[in-house]
């Protein structure tokens, strides 16, 4: 009941927002080229569907497979750093060039450099989606609680049970947390590496289609393109908290509710 | 369509009648130029760096041709990433620099500007290849791969689908960096015909193969003279000395010292090299971009129905615009065709 209140109280919160949107946009007679409203846009939405929806599964194709490598590739380099505090010491400055270097500003180069354009769009939505799951997951693997650890000793705990039944479990909610955030950047990254890369045609994402959109003037069309981005984002972060609660909800802290 | 009419705090309260009136008077003769308090300020936003394709407004406003047609002109550059359609419309500026596939564009979107003169008569717009590769002719690039950047995709593309047989699955991206063409012999790339040609041969490119688009038949109107339907009703005038001393402004710059117009590119953009200034300025001259065609009759500027039309047909055809929307309210003749300059 109380669950579903809040529920009620969230849409009805949207709900206004998009009446004083597209009431703001009428009353100042603000034309659809400068900002159209939600009506014009949701008009935009259904008429444009076959296009759009198809940026949207190849724009989704690069998030998809990007994020599944970041957590591949993520995880392994995790454990990798976890083992040891000179190889840390010696990656993780590479790992925050890489995360700090501006996307936009090399995505032209690495579109470049590899022949293959999925292969560019991909390394691009890689490479930001990285670091929140290695530095997470690494935070993780180091956060054992003292007490278990000394439990495992005392108890001669090899060092692949020590990683199985302590390090593993405990740095899952660190993973997921990062996990979830490189949801969202994924997204990011496949998005912006399209619009540098700017192809049109069959395989091309949103973005082409919100570069498009942009240079004929079919403003509300691109803003159909951008709010489907957003309901990607919300979807992507909505299914990995659900993923995080599912795999939590047994024992952790976060998860947990109620009864105390 | 909705004329809507924007109210966005430009400062029009503040214009007189009578000064337009005197300066008309002045600006008609070959009589000294009007007092700086008696000219009508008027903003002309590129939506580009300075280059030398926009060279007769430039020597327009350094010769003082704006001035003696009674207009304080402010010429703004600006980046690529900005949209001018949009800033026209918002009465950020006066007019902007178009072409007459934007025009078609903003018909589309029921956006209310019209096209006033064209600078052009010849889009720019070229396919370049290496030579003696097998890509000599626009149906030898058939199938084969081509660097095409966004912009080009939205308005050359479709006509070369529509006419050539070009497919989509040929897009490669083109991020304004020549090292793919230059590492590959047999890469085709997009670019203005003032341009890539002498950059690419700089770059050691030895006589590469430039297709001009319009020789195949693309015909659009580049270098437009755009500008909000409200200012063509409302102020006649105002438009017909801009566009004037901007006629006048390219005569000079293409056929006497073009000096005054480059030094504004210089001030703006010192990066440009002036090989490349007089390169596109050579070129403009030999394939006729501004004085060919009509113009050569009817004066710079000059635009025909026909060609309007025939245009729009023709991105009807490539399926690119819907079929039956008034050609006619994306410009206008009034302002053209006078000879002046002549």
């Amino acid at each position: 009941m109380n669950q579903a209140a809040r529920r009620a109280g969230a849409a009805a919160a949207a709900v206004a927002v998009l009446g004083l949107w597209e009431g703001g946009v009428r009353y100042y007679h603000v034309p659809p080229f400068v900002m159209p409203g939600p009506l014009a846009i949701l008009r935009a939405l259904v008429a444009d569907w076959p296009l759009l929806s198809h940026g949207l599964a190849v724009t989704l194709q690069v998030t998809a497979l990007a994020l599944a490598t970041a957590v591949v590739l993520g995880v392994l380099l995790a454990v990798i750093m976890s083992q040891s505090e000179w190889l840390e010491t010696t990656l993780f400055p590479y790992m925050v060039v890489m995360q700090v270097t501006p996307i936009i500003a090399i995505a032209p180069l690495i579109i470049l450099w590899m022949n293959n354009l999925k292969a560019g769009l991909l390394l691009c939505a890689w490479l930001i989606a990285f670091f929140p799951i290695v530095s997470n997951t690494t935070q993780g693997l180091k956060s054992a609680d003292r007490g278990l650890e000394d439990l495992f000793t005392l108890y001669r705990a090899s060092r692949w049970q020590r990683f199985r039944y302590l390090r593993m479990p405990g740095a899952l909610p660190y993973f997921l947390a990062g996990l979830r955030i490189s949801g969202s950047l994924a997204l990011v990254g496949a998005v912006a590496a399209e619009f540098v890369a700017g192809t049109g045609g069959q395989g091309s994402g949103l973005a082409f289609r919100i570069l498009e959109a942009g240079y004929t003037m079919n403003i509300p069309r691109m803003f159909a393109a951008l709010a489907l981005i957003s309901v990607t984002g919300l979807a992507i972060h909505v299914g990995l908290t659900y993923l995080s609660h599912r795999l939590l909800r047994r024992w952790h802290e976060s998860a947990v509710r109620g009864d105390r | 369509m909705h004329v809507i009419h924007m109210h966005c705090g430009f400062p029009r309260s503040g214009r007189r009648l009578l000064p337009t009136l005197c300066v008309l008077a002045v600006g008609c003769g070959a009589g000294p130029a009007a007092r700086a308090d008696d000219l009508e300020k008027a903003v002309f936003y590129l939506g580009w760096r300075a280059e030398p394709e926009f060279g007769g407004f430039f020597q327009a406003l350094n010769t003082g041709l704006y001035r003696q047609h009674g207009l304080d002109v402010e010429i703004k550059v600006g980046s690529p990433q900005t949209n001018s359609q949009i800033i026209l419309s918002l009465h950020k500026a006066d007019f902007i620099e178009g072409s007459s596939g934007d025009a078609v564009n903003s018909l589309q979107q029921d956006i209310p500007l019209v096209t006033v003169a064209a600078m052009f008569q010849k889009s720019p717009r070229v396919l370049i290849a290496h030579a003696h590769r097998g890509n000599d002719t626009l149906e030898q690039m058939r199938g084969k791969p081509i660097l095409i950047g966004a912009q080009a995709l939205t308005t050359v593309w479709p006509f070369l689908k529509a006419h050539f047989g070009f497919t989509d699955d040929q897009i490669r991206p083109y991020t304004f960096n020549e090292a793919p063409f230059l590492r590959n012999e047999d890469a085709i790339q997009e670019g203005y015909v003032t341009e890539e040609p002498f950059t690419l041969t700089q770059l050691g490119v030895d006589h590469p193969v430039v297709l001009l688009l319009s020789d195949y038949g693309y015909q659009e109107y580049a270098m437009a003279i755009t500008t909000n339907r409200e200012t063509v009703e409302q102020r006649p005038d105002f438009v017909q000395r801009f566009v004037d001393a901007s006629i006048e402004g390219w005569y000079s710059y293409l056929y006497q010292d073009p000096t005054p117009g480059n030094r504004f590119i210089r001030e703006n953009n010192p990066d440009l090299s002036e090989a490349l200034i007089s390169y596109s300025i050579r070129t403009m001259r030999e394939q006729g971009m501004v004085d060919s065609g009509d113009a050569k009759q009817l004066g710079i500027g000059a635009m025909n129905d026909e060609r309007w039309a025939s245009f729009y047909q023709s991105l009807v055809a490539a399926g690119v615009v819907p079929q039956g929307l008034d050609i006619k309210k994306a410009y206008t003749l009034k302002f053209v065709n006078r000879k002046v300059g002549l």
